[in-house]
């Protein structure tokens, strides 16, 4: 009697409102919208009834803040979380809470001060998520969570779990291999694109200290000058640009590794019940929990300097993801950077039942090469009649050229384009520089499509691509290009009876 | 309905669909070499030399959109057995989409002003996959797509 006390989480879990602090993060939050608009206002103008009228614009915001605070109610009856909001339209949510696919939890480094959380009730719906409670006591989003995990039938394990066992820590990401992962080609565009931003923000002769490539050769003075007249204006251009281009490349890198250490700083994987939890994060602090079964696809990422650092990243998609932010939040990546012969003994713990799968690769086509190069001919060579009615005859021919590349570059992609059929998951790999596996539970699949083009059906091939729940996180998810044609039809009917007789579970 | 729905028989699309789309690219068609039309007329190079082939150009592009309309119709074939619903249709490209019966999350029926003025109506089958995994079998005779719907839904309950 005593046990099954202590297996029901207390009462006043399940019924609540929202922290006091609400409205200090909510009004924080309306000043930091206005903040700029009124600084601008106050240097252009430098009037200070300009920012009293922005101060009477931000009532209304606070007003239906602390409507929101004032009516906001949440609480767990039967099976279901209701969610009530409004003080003249009252709005009533109610979420299935076998529906719930994860309780996200955000903690930014003024919340951890205050010791609140922003949770977020993610479902299957593909919208973001089905509600926010901004903010609740750190304390009470986790008896939430483990409330509404104890009461969902699908998560009876993770729920029993959550209040009878300790959390297992699965991986923790070092420092020094988050480090290395930031020079990875994702990583390195997503800090190229921040650097862009940056520099296309504050301008980049004012970071950089110049105006003009000239005035670099003006300020140089007497050595420049010196050089100058010894190797000629063409050579100091070209000093010029690998100057701005290592600059360039070297904030890029200072960007990706401060993004890759502050986003995942202290990032670990551990299991609870049927349950992943995430937590990481330097400034936002974040956790949440994926249950295993609710892993639509799964991908395995390795870009050439990643691979050639022994190093990996897992993606997985759930039902309903959203690429959408995801990125800055670190939300996408399952495990941000793994060394790759840790995968296989990860693996069991992300998909049930893979361990036991044999896998034995089956190479597409040899066609797939033919295909390419003879796509690439095409290109090249109505490349090559542009530029030949541009540059003169020898020089025109340069994009001719790269044939033999483009022959060596479909050799390299057919070498490592495959797939597996196993017992539970099918697994597909390709790539060149980047490669990507794919493992996808066959019950979750949701459709099969063969496609066939003009090359395709010249050759006898067919591209086969498998659809799942929620694929914004892996791409464009499982396909397989260049498969023979009479295989790709079997296969798409193999694949659709099978997931046939098995049953999805959202 | 049952009855009529014998495994590994392929069904034709109704024969009515080619007229609407015959209209609908006529109309496309219409609309693209207007703006050229426009555009010729615009930047003042509208010489006899030219309206003239802009005249070819139409003449062509109507062909085309109607050959295309009458190859599209010839492609498109679909199938419904127990476990796999399965359509195939293309000209240039050839696609063949194929869903397992229990992921089948529901079905409408959609009937346009055009599609209502010859009796056809289109049937949009959901799964839970991204919308690439939404099948369309268009030019089903309105009563019959009801009827299939109705056969699908069953299908669909039997499978739970």
């Amino acid at each position: 009697m005593t046990e099954s006390k202590h297996a029901t989480p207390a009462r006043d879990v399940f019924a609540g409102r929202l922290h006091p602090l609400t409205l200090l993060f909510d009004v924080l939050g309306v000043i930091r919208g206005y903040l700029l608009p009124a600084l601008l206002l106050l240097l252009i103008t430098r009037n200070f009834t300009m920012a009293l009228v922005l101060l009477v614009l931000m009532m209304p915001s606070v007003i239906s803040s602390l409507a929101r605070y004032l009516t906001f109610t949440y609480e767990i009856e039967g099976a279901e979380l209701k969610i009530s909001r409004g003080l003249l339209h009252r709005r009533h949510r109610n979420i299935p809470l076998e529906r719930v696919h994860d309780l996200r939890i955000e903690q930014t480094w003024l919340q951890r001060f205050f010791k609140v959380v922003v949770a977020y009730v993610e479902t299957a719906g593909g919208e973001g998520p089905e509600a926010t409670l901004s903010v609740l006591s750190a304390e009470r989003a986790e008896g939430l969570r483990a409330a509404i995990f104890a009461h969902a039938p699908t998560h009876a394990s993770a729920g029993a779990a959550s209040q009878s066992a300790e959390p297992i820590l699965l991986h923790h990401v070092t420092i020094f291999h988050l480090l290395l992962s930031s020079l990875s080609y994702k990583r390195m565009t997503f800090a190229l694109a921040l650097s862009i931003g940056f520099f296309g923000l504050f301008g980049i002769d004012k970071i950089l200290g110049f105006a003009s490539g000239q005035d670099i050769v003006n300020w140089s003075g007497f050595l420049l000058s010196h050089t100058r007249r010894m190797i000629g204006e063409s050579a100091i251009l070209l000093v010029m640009m690998g100057c701005v281009f290592f600059t360039f490349l070297f904030i890029t890198l200072a960007v990706s590794m401060v993004w890759s250490a502050t986003i995942f700083h202290r990032f670990t994987l551990s299991r609870l019940g049927n349950d992943l939890h995430r937590a990481y994060g330097l400034l936002t602090r974040r956790s949440s929990s994926l249950p295993w079964h609710r892993i639509q696809i799964l991908e395995i990422e390795e870009d050439l300097i990643m691979r050639s650092m022994g190093l990996a990243t897992v993606r997985a998609d759930t039902a309903g993801s959203m690429a959408e932010a995801a990125r800055i939040s670190g939300r996408d990546v399952l495990l941000p950077v793994i060394p790759r012969p840790k995968i296989p003994v990860m693996l069991p713990y992300m998909l049930p039942d893979v361990g036991t799968e044999t896998i034995a690769w089956q190479q597409v086509s040899t066609f797939a090469i033919r295909r390419g190069t003879l796509k690439g001919a095409i290109f090249l060579g109505l490349a090559t009649v542009l530029t030949l009615g541009v540059i003169s005859f020898p020089v025109g021919l340069a994009p001719i050229l790269l044939l033999p590349f483009v022959y060596g570059y479909n050799v390299v992609q057919y070498e490592y384009l495959a797939y597996a059929y196993g017992c539970n998951y099918f697994h597909t790999r390709r790539g060149w520089l980047r490669h990507s596996t794919y493992l996808i539970p066959i019950r979750n699949i949701q459709a099969v499509t063969v496609h066939q083009g003009l090359f395709d059906r010249r050759l006898g091939l067919a591209t086969l691509k498998l659809h799942t729940a929620g694929q914004a996180y892996t791409g464009s998810g499982a396909f397989i290009p260049n498969i023979p044609e009479q295989e790709a039809y079997a296969l798409a009917a193999r694949l659709v009876h099978h997931t046939a007789a098995t049953r999805y579970r959202w | 309905m049952e009855s009529s729905e014998s495994p590994n028989s392929y069904r034709p699309i109704d024969r009515r669909v080619v007229r609407l789309w015959h209209l609908g690219n006529t109309i496309r068609v219409g609309f693209i070499m207007l703006g050229l039309l426009l555009a010729l007329v615009f930047f003042g190079h509208a010489r006899p030399s030219l309206l003239l082939a802009w005249c070819g150009l139409l003449v062509i592009a109507l062909v085309l959109a109607w050959w295309f309309a009458d190859r599209l119709y010839k492609s498109w074939r679909y199938r419904i057995d127990n476990e796999v619903l399965e359509t195939h249709f293309g000209v240039i490209f050839h696609t063949t989409q194929l869903v397992p019966m229990p992921r089948m999350q529901h079905v409408d029926i959609h009937r346009g002003p055009l599609e209502r003025s010859v009796g056809l109506a289109t049937l949009v089958l959901h799964t839970a996959g991204t919308s690439q995994a939404t099948i369309l079998i268009p030019g089903l005779d309105a009563e019959y797509a009801v009827a299939l719907r109705d056969y699908l839904v069953q299908l669909g309950v039997s499978h739970d």
